[in-house]
């Protein structure tokens, strides 16, 4: 007997829907045989290719509709089982919902990060210069560039279309009788053509003159309220002698959340001479310098230019000379905005989107793993549901479907509730955390397609990962197998338990990681600053020649024990520099301060006379250095005293050693420094002591005292134990949101244990009750029960531990400059709040056996 | 009430002539002599199925045959339903017919 063409067959074969095949498929064959009987087999073939082909579309329209109905009737019966399993469904949606709440965040998160400033429609062709400093031992990578550089570079190389340079400043401006400081930026006049701030007045092809200003949406309104302030006059002062006034040419639209930067007011940039800062000074840098191409290739035949440039800075600045230039695209400016000082757009450390994405995949991981256990526990009970079917004639792939279709209703239900979750309740509690650093992410403004990529690629991901395998497991059972009661289910299996233990090492982690970021938030809180920072009020007065007579006042006031001047700042203001010792450069920090300043701020000498501040003049060279500064030169503090230090040509003598004091944010490692003294003319930072407990009284004397001699300028006053206010903010936020992070995985991981413990003794009740009728008690039982889960989280506690140690050294040594010794007893208190979660949990099942009566349950028999 | 398609009402009434002989071959055969057209296999399962699917056939399995490699005939039968749709079907076009003037093709004038 000869056969068909097998192609054709094949063809035929997959087309048609399984409840027709087996005729159709015969009367193929039987037509077929007839005609190679017949004509013999050519024509037979070629019959039954015509034939096969033709009705093609036939089948695959019917195969469709067919299996749409059939889609229909699995989601009913879905929805049917969703709803009889209440406890477990609830279980499987509430911690995938969660879950996928915190991815989607998560996914926001990164996706702002990556895509900041994407919306400068000529983002490709927008570069920041960046430069290299050399500083002896290291090179440092800069976002400030040299005043002169960009028109420079725009008159010397033909491939710049144009340089647009940035400078900041936070002049005073006036309302009728009130004075505000603002923050505004300095820029070249085409900024607004290059930048695609959109406008809300004026036009942004208008180059800004030398007498306009722009404002933001939020300073028009504070100025001019609901008047239409274009052509009003605005007065801004620079200094007590320089008062400007301007006119309002363009208000800008509010700005779009993705903007890295955006400004109070611009003005021109020439203006910077009213500040006495000479733009043309190679030794002088601005806060950014970006530059206009045609082409973003056009930047490597630009790096080629730039020798002559390098070496106009170099003879300039000998001691900060630039080593070499970089060019970041705007596009990208935020994300690596971490590893450049000074730099103008600042983003955060990418370790907290690494971190955040890893979490999120965690909790997926853990939800699924509980929709895996669950749905091959609660599969138990529809064992003979699927021998059946299987033995009226279902398929496999059937039976696969039909699981699949439950889950999938499953994970669309999650996404949805999750997606709420998350718009509702996760952002903006994620945004509330990080206000500090400017967090504000929304989900409307992510790219559309990015977005509903990454949902559908979390609903296919979390669909096949938590259902592929229990569809697949349960529809494999046959049918005898099954009648004979042989098949053994959930619980006991190697897998299952295996799983078990990954979530527990899963929540073990976080919660090893809230533990220790909570602990490393209370040592940064409580880290000795190396000064007294209680009682110091500081006044600004930037700029302003009344030093003396505020200085004079106040010192005077009840309440007030001492006054001091500085140019620099501890937090604020410092000279990035070079030193020199011997023949050895490093980059160093320097502070310019006032004479009674080491001693109001009760910095602690550790050598020499540092203290004796009436000896150190601003000629004899006398200098303090802190403690890192000895360290890197592999003195001691004894030996240090004496030495040279030279900063460019000048040479200073050590004349005392200062112990460490907190200058810079706690992320960042604390440089050699040198203190310095400079003139009363220089000072800048006035800092007032107070006597403890009269704090808010002489505050007010002392505000009383600056509106009186400088009322046109804003109150500067701030307590200088507030310096780091927003590190610490950020700190206790982190700790805030692992801790959340911490409890929902422990949360879901338990959930996930309640759901298999609950399997586990529904299972085991006959043999519950029988042994409870031979006498056995209670903790016997409960004991012999709950082994199992006790060896699955002793395992998961000891794979965590040195897990949680690696993670825990690098994410802590990556961020902060001196993060906490990692001890035992932040392992020891999350194992202890697991475990005892943990048994909580199993020993809500333990109710069951006291409460079950064993002839209830045997009566069933 | 729910009118039958052109051809959900041909496969019936073809299904209803073979009696208990009515599978996919034999259906062909008749369907191919009495409209002179090669009906497909496709053409003839497609709506089958779906009177299948609305009750109006039923199905039952005939003998093995030796040219059908082995498998059985699925042979179509008329449900009680699939006759009353006919009936219903055959009421509205009887009176849809009666009383009509001649339908003679009105013959072209040139």
């Amino acid at each position: 007997m000869r056969q068909p063409p097998v192609i054709a067959q094949w063809l035929l074969r997959h087309s048609i829907s399984p409840n027709i095949r087996y005729g159709a498929l015969g009367d193929f064959e039987h037509i077929y045989s007839e005609i190679a009987e017949s004509d013999g087999p050519r024509k037979a073939n070629i019959w039954y290719w015509r034939q096969a082909l033709r009705s093609l579309p036939f089948f695959l329209s019917d195969t469709l509709i067919w299996s749409l109905i059939m889609l229909k009737n699995y989601l009913h019966v879905a929805y049917r089982n969703l709803y009889k399993n209440k406890s477990s469904s609830v279980v499987n949606i509430l911690g995938l919902s969660v879950a996928v709440a915190t991815s989607i965040v998560a996914f926001v998160f990164i996706e702002n990060q990556y895509t900041m400033d994407s919306f400068h429609e000529n983002a490709d062709n927008i570069f920041l210069v960046e430069n290299y400093i050399e500083r002896g031992e290291d090179q440092q990578l800069r976002g400030d560039t040299p005043m002169p550089l960009g028109p420079a570079m725009q008159a010397g190389i033909p491939q710049v279309v144009r340089a647009i340079r940035v400078a900041s400043g936070t002049p005073t401006f006036r309302a009728g009788n009130n004075t505000f400081q603002e923050f505004i930026r300095y820029v070249d006049p085409e900024f607004l053509d290059v930048f695609s701030f959109d406008l809300r007045l004026g036009n942004k092809s208008t180059p800004i003159g030398h007498g306009d200003i722009v404002l933001s949406d939020d300073l028009a309104t504070k100025y001019f309220g609901k008047q239409n302030p274009m052509g009003r006059e605005l007065d801004v002062i620079f200094s007590d002698s320089e008062t400007r006034t301007f006119t309002v040419s363009a208000v800008a639209q509010p700005f779009p959340h993705k903007a890295s930067f955006s400004f109070g007011a611009l003005i021109h940039y020439d203006h910077l001479s009213i500040l006495n800062i000479d733009q043309t000074d190679w030794e002088i840098t601005t806060r950014a310098t970006f530059i206009e191409v045609s082409n973003p290739t056009d930047v490597e035949l630009i790096a080629g230019q730039m020798d002559g440039f390098q070496q106009q800075q170099n003879s300039a600045n000998e001691n900060q000379p630039i080593a070499g230039f970089e060019f970041a695209n705007l596009r990208g400016l935020s994300a690596a905005s971490y590893a450049v000082s000074g730099d103008i757009s600042g983003g955060s450390h990418p370790a907290s989107g690494i971190a955040l994405g890893l979490i999120s995949i965690f909790m997926l991981l853990l939800s699924c793993i509980n929709y895996m256990n669950l749905a091959v526990a609660t599969a138990s009970r529809r064992l003979k549901e699927i021998g059946i079917r299987k033995a009226v004639g279902s398929s496999k792939g059937q039976i696969i479907s039909q699981f699949l279709s439950e889950n999938i209703l499953m994970c669309v239900l999650s996404l949805g509730v999750g997606f709420g979750i998350a718009y509702f309740l996760l952002l903006p509690g994620f945004n509330a955390l990080t206000a500090v650093n400017g967090g504000d992410i929304t989900i409307g403004e992510a790219n559309t397609l990015y977005m509903w990529v990454f949902l559908i690629g979390v609903l296919l991901v979390t669909g096949l990962m938590s259902g592929a395998y229990p569809a697949f497991y349960i529809s494999s059972f046959s049918p005898t197998a099954i009648f004979r009661g042989r098949t053994k289910l959930g619980g006991e299996s190697i897998f299952s338990q295996s799983l078990l233990t990954f979530q527990f090492v899963i929540a073990f982690i976080t919660m090893i990681t809230g533990v220790i970021l909570s602990q490393n938030a209370n040592y940064q809180a409580q880290k000795d600053w190396g000064y007294e920072s209680e009682h110091l009020l500081v006044l600004e007065t930037d700029g302003f020649t009344q030093f003396d007579v505020l200085q004079t006042e106040i010192s005077q006031l009840a309440g007030v024990t001492q006054v001091a001047g500085a140019r620099h700042h501890f937090a604020r203001d410092w000279s990035q520099t070079s030193l020199e010792v011997g023949t050895d450069k490093f980059g160093a920090v320097r502070f310019d301060i006032g004479r009674e300043f080491l001693e109001t701020y009760d910095v602690s000498v550790i050598s020499g006379d540092g203290f004796a501040a009436s000896s150190m003049t601003e000629t004899d060279g006398r200098v303090v250095v802190n403690e890192a500064l000895v360290l890197s030169r592999g003195w001691t503090p004894e030996s240090a005293l004496g030495q040279t230090v030279r900063e460019d040509s000048v040479s200073y003598t050590v004349a005392g050693v200062a112990g460490d004091f907190m200058y810079t944010s706690f992320l960042n490692p604390i440089e050699p420094a040198l203190l310095r003294a400079i003139p009363e003319s220089d000072y800048r930072y006035m800092t007032v002591k107070l006597l403890p407990g009269t704090g808010v009284q002489t505050e007010q004397a002392v505000q009383a005292v600056w509106k009186r001699l400088i009322p046109d300028r804003e109150y500067t006053g701030f307590f200088q134990d507030t310096a780091f206010q927003s590190v610490f903010i950020e700190n206790t936020n982190i700790k805030t949101m692992f801790r959340f992070i911490a409890i929902v995985a422990l949360l879901i991981a338990c959930m996930g244990l309640y759901g298999i413990a609950s399997q586990k003794v529904a299972r085991r009740l006959r043999e519950i009750s029988i042994r409870k009728v031979l006498g056995a008690s209670i903790p016997h039982l409960a004991g012999k029960v709950n082994r199992s889960f006790m060896i699955v989280l002793i395992i998961a506690a000891i794979i965590s531990a040195p897990l949680g140690y690696v993670a825990m050294d690098a994410l802590l040594n990556s961020v902060y400059a001196d993060p906490i010794p990692i001890g035992p007893s932040g392992f020891v208190f999350s194992f202890a709040l697991v475990l005892g979660t943990a048994a909580l949990t199993i020993s809500s099942h333990i109710r069951k056996f006291i409460t079950a009566n064993p002839a209830e349950v045997l009566r069933n028999e | 009430m729910d009118l039958l398609g052109r051809t959900e009402e041909i496969m019936l009434l073809t299904v209803w002539r073979l009696q208990s002989e009515a599978y996919g071959v034999s259906i062909r055969n008749e369907l191919n002599s009495r409209t002179d057209k090669d009906w497909s296999l496709g053409a003839i399962y497609a709506p089958l199925h779906r009177l299948e699917q609305k009750g109006l056939v039923s199905t039952r399995l005939g003998e093995p045959g030796s040219k059908r490699g082995g498998r059985r005939t699925v042979l179509y039968d008329l449900t009680n339903k699939g006759k009353q749709a006919l009936l219903d079907l055959k009421t509205v076009q009887d009176s849809l017919w009666t009383g009509l003037v001649s339908l003679q093709p009105v013959s072209q004038q040139v």
